[in-house]
This record gives C-alpha cells, sequence and structure tokens, in this order.
C-alpha cells in the first residue's frame, strides 16, 4: 500500500525547481496535519509545452494541485478550477500538437497501477467541454476505443461517504460523534473534517 | 465546524448585527437547516430571499424554470450544518423562535397552519438547552422532559395511562430512566410509511426528529428515543409523538 512519503514527484516530469518545492511540501505534509497545497501556473500564451513556463506560484492561482490522503490509505490528485484551464486545453489539443493536456495525462499515466486517483473539478456550466473530443486525443488507443475516457460526473447524491450503519451494530455514542456528522449530507465535510483530526 | 458556519453563513463567521440586513438572510439559513421551512410566494420578496439562500446559504434547489417563475427548494438532513446553527444560535445568546421572531414581519416565510413549526421549535429548545450544559450530544429523556414541560411534567411521579402487567406502578422517570434522545434537526417526510418503528433507528443515525407528512393520522412530531442500552435497532427503539393542538 502506497504511504504518503511514496510519491516520487519526478515522475510527473516536472521541472526540477517544482519537483524540489514538492518534495519540500510533501515532507512538512507528513509532519502537518493541515493539508499541503501549491500552485502551478501556466502562461496561456505559450502555444507549445514548455517546461519552463511551470512555475511555483504562492498566489495568483490558475491551477491548484492538492494531495489528499483518504482513510483507505488511497491518494488522489486533485485539480481544482479546471474550467479556467478547458478552454486552452481544449484549444491547442485541437490543434493536433502536443499540448498542456496530452502533457498532463501522460505525467498522470505514470500512475496507472499504482492507488491514486485524479479528480479534475469545475464549476463551470459547460463541463460537456471539460476535456477533448475523443478524436482529438494525443493517444491512438484512445482515438480508436481501446481506451475509455470517463464521463463527466456531474451531479452527486447527499449521503455519497456515509459511514457504514447496520441495525444492531450501531451505536448512539458513534452517531453523535463529529467524523460521523460530518460524513453526512453533501460530500463537502467529509475530507476537511479527516485532515484535521 | 468553522468550514460548516461559513458555508452557512456565505463566507461569515456570525449572524452580524440585528440591524443589518445581512442578518435576517442568514438567521433565516440557521433556522432554515433544523426546521423544514416553506416559504409563501405570493409575497414579493420571497422569491429574492430563496434565491440569496440557494446562492449564498446552502439551501437547495430542486426545480426551477427559465426566468424563476417557479422555484422549488428544499433543505435536506446535514446535522453538521445543524449543529453549525446550533453553534452560531448559540453565540447570538437568543433562541430558534426568538430569530424567527424578525421573519414574522416579511411574510415570506409560511409557519404552517396548525402550529407544527412552532412546536418543533419548542422541542429543538429545550434539546438545545441541555445539549448546551452537557459535555454529550445526546440528552437523556428524563431531563428532556422536564427542560420541555417545565415544572407541570412531575414525571417521577407519573404513571401510565396505558400498561402492561406488572409496570402500573412504574413512574415514567423510570419507565425511561435509561432512555437518550439525539436530534439536531427536524426531518420533514411526505411518506406516511415512514412512520415506523422499522426506521426509527435511521432518523437517529442522521440527528434528526421527523416532521410527518402532511394528513399523517394522529402525529405530527415524531421525537426517537433510543430506549436501553446503546445499540440502534428497531428493537431498541421508541417515540415520543407530539400532536399540537
Amino acid at each position: 500500500m502506497l504511504t504518503r512519503g511514496a510519491i516520487h514527484f519526478d515522475t510527473l516530469r516536472l521541472d526540477s525547481s517544482v519537483v524540489e518545492h514538492l518534495a519540500c511540501i510533501q515532507g512538512a505534509w507528513i509532519q502537518s496535519p493541515v493539508w499541503p497545497f501549491f500552485w502551478l501556473q501556466h502562461n496561456p500564451c505559450v502555444s507549445k509545452l514548455d517546461k519552463s513556463h511551470w512555475q511555483v506560484q504562492e498566489c495568483h492561482c490558475q491551477l491548484a494541485l492538492h494531495f489528499h490522503h483518504c482513510m483507505t490509505e488511497t491518494e488522489w490528485l486533485q485539480f481544482e478550477k479546471m474550467n479556467e484551464y478547458c478552454t486552452s486545453f481544449f484549444t491547442m489539443a485541437n490543434n493536433g500538437a502536443w499540448s498542456l493536456y496530452s502533457e498532463l495525462c501522460c505525467c498522470l499515466s505514470k500512475f496507472v497501477g499504482l492507488p491514486i486517483f485524479t479528480l479534475f473539478l469545475s464549476t463551470a456550466g459547460k463541463f460537456h467541454l471539460f476535456s477533448p473530443p475523443r478524436l482529438s486525443d494525443y493517444s491512438s488507443r484512445v482515438v480508436l476505443g481501446a481506451n475509455w475516457v470517463l464521463p463527466p460526473i456531474t451531479e452527486t447524491g447527499f449521503d455519497q461517504f456515509t459511514l457504514d450503519a447496520k441495525e444492531g451494530k450501531i451505536t448512539l455514542d458513534r452517531v453523535v460523534e463529529v467524523d460521523w456528522i460530518c460524513s453526512l449530507g453533501r460530500p463537502l465535510y467529509v475530507f476537511l473534517a479527516h485532515a484535521f483530526w | 465546524m468553522d468550514f460548516a458556519i461559513q458555508k452557512l453563513l456565505g463566507g461569515f463567521n456570525n449572524l452580524d448585527s440585528p440591524q443589518s440586513s445581512e442578518h435576517l438572510d442568514r438567521t433565516l439559513a440557521c433556522l432554515s437547516v433544523r426546521v423544514p421551512l416553506d416559504f409563501n410566494f405570493s409575497h414579493a420578496n420571497a422569491h429574492r430571499l430563496v434565491r440569496k439562500q440557494i446562492e449564498r446559504h446552502m439551501r437547495l434547489c430542486t426545480v426551477a424554470t427559465s426566468g424563476f417563475e417557479l422555484l422549488l427548494t428544499t433543505t435536506g438532513s446535514e446535522p453538521l450544518l445543524a449543529e453549525a446553527a446550533v453553534q452560531i444560535m448559540d453565540q447570538s445568546k437568543n433562541s430558534p423562535i426568538h430569530h424567527l421572531s424578525f421573519h414574522i414581519d416579511n411574510n415570506c416565510v409560511n409557519y404552517g397552519e396548525r402550529g407544527e413549526l412552532v412546536a418543533a421549535l419548542l422541542v429543538m429548545q429545550a434539546r438545545d438547552a441541555l445539549a448546551s450544559t452537557s459535555n454529550s450530544r445526546w440528552v437523556s429523556v428524563g431531563d428532556f422532559m422536564k427542560t420541555l414541560l417545565g415544572a407541570s411534567a412531575r414525571i417521577d411521579s407519573a404513571l401510565p395511562s396505558f400498561a402492561r402487567d406488572g409496570e402500573e406502578q412504574k413512574s415514567l422517570a423510570n419507565t425511561f430512566e435509561h432512555s437518550r434522545i439525539w436530534f439536531n434537526h427536524v426531518l420533514k417526510v411526505r411518506n406516511t410509511d415512514l412512520i415506523n418503528v422499522r426506521y426509527l433507528w435511521r432518523f437517529i443515525t442522521h440527528g434528526a426528529m421527523v416532521l410527518c407528512a402532511n394528513n399523517q393520522r394522529g402525529v405530527d412530531l415524531v421525537v426517537p428515543i433510543c430506549y436501553s442500552g446503546n445499540v440502534l435497532s428497531r428493537r431498541t427503539m421508541t417515540a415520543i409523538l407530539i400532536q399540537p393542538p
């Protein structure tokens, strides 16, 4: 099972300064219950990907990359505000050239086989433009249908992360605990709660 | 909890001063996650009020047509938000009923026809008063009855109207000596079949008391009780049934 310290950021093929920064943050994360976060900013004026344009920014973020740690010892990468990158990804991928999107997919493919999931979050209304169409993908396996691209999850119900409650086993003392309460309702609080306790 | 409070209050940590326009919206948000408030859309301000609740205060929109001519909203069962609302109102030093009284003049809130809403708030107030002085979220049935009914309760001497053989002289206090209650919000059910002992333990896992469906026979409010022990199941559950006059 993968542990927190086992992620090697050089597999992300990022700039060395970024990798160095990530390693530093990762080390701090082990000591601190607070989630680490860092910002990767790309200059949208650059049409061709150049790793030197990835810079660590403490603020003025466009793309936030969070590392989470959940109860099942599974890691996931969470990209927020993807709607801001959606357009540029889409445009560049349509050109048929090696793009930011294809580079990102290539980086993430390094994690295949590891208990790591990747989440792309967006509040954009045009969620169907979230990723380029299948025929524009850089991978022929995706284009030809050998690999399947997951459709976006556009709605989730309540109590998605509800903890297991079996009649005759669950206790009153358990259901008044804060982590139990956080698991009910919108899937909004459970990870924050877990991170701080 | 701070995160939940901020989500509920639209990014703020308190109710603000009672004179501000934001105060009414925030108190309404706190009340909404605890009791299922309906809005009277015949009032001119209701649309603006409800849209703001959806936009900033975690109210759920279930149906909306273009131009918002039809707007159906509700609140879900979210005990964390309800717990945040408890904390906010506790800091304000005022009861939920006090906060609700500020909304009477704007006529946007539908108070119900038979006093169910006020009854639910009174029950809630009794639970909150007990929980604020306790280290646990659950409260004992005996203390709850004393707080709800005041000195007139006399639960130590109250005997059952109907009892099984050998339990005729068992007082209310003795009968519910080991019984406990846990809820921090009201869940409105629309299916009369849900008022059944099979589901009572599930309501407790959600920290909810139940406001029954309209026209439910004989009862309007159900407070689930873990009768004895700590384990939740249909065999260990009972309930307080309330019907406002």
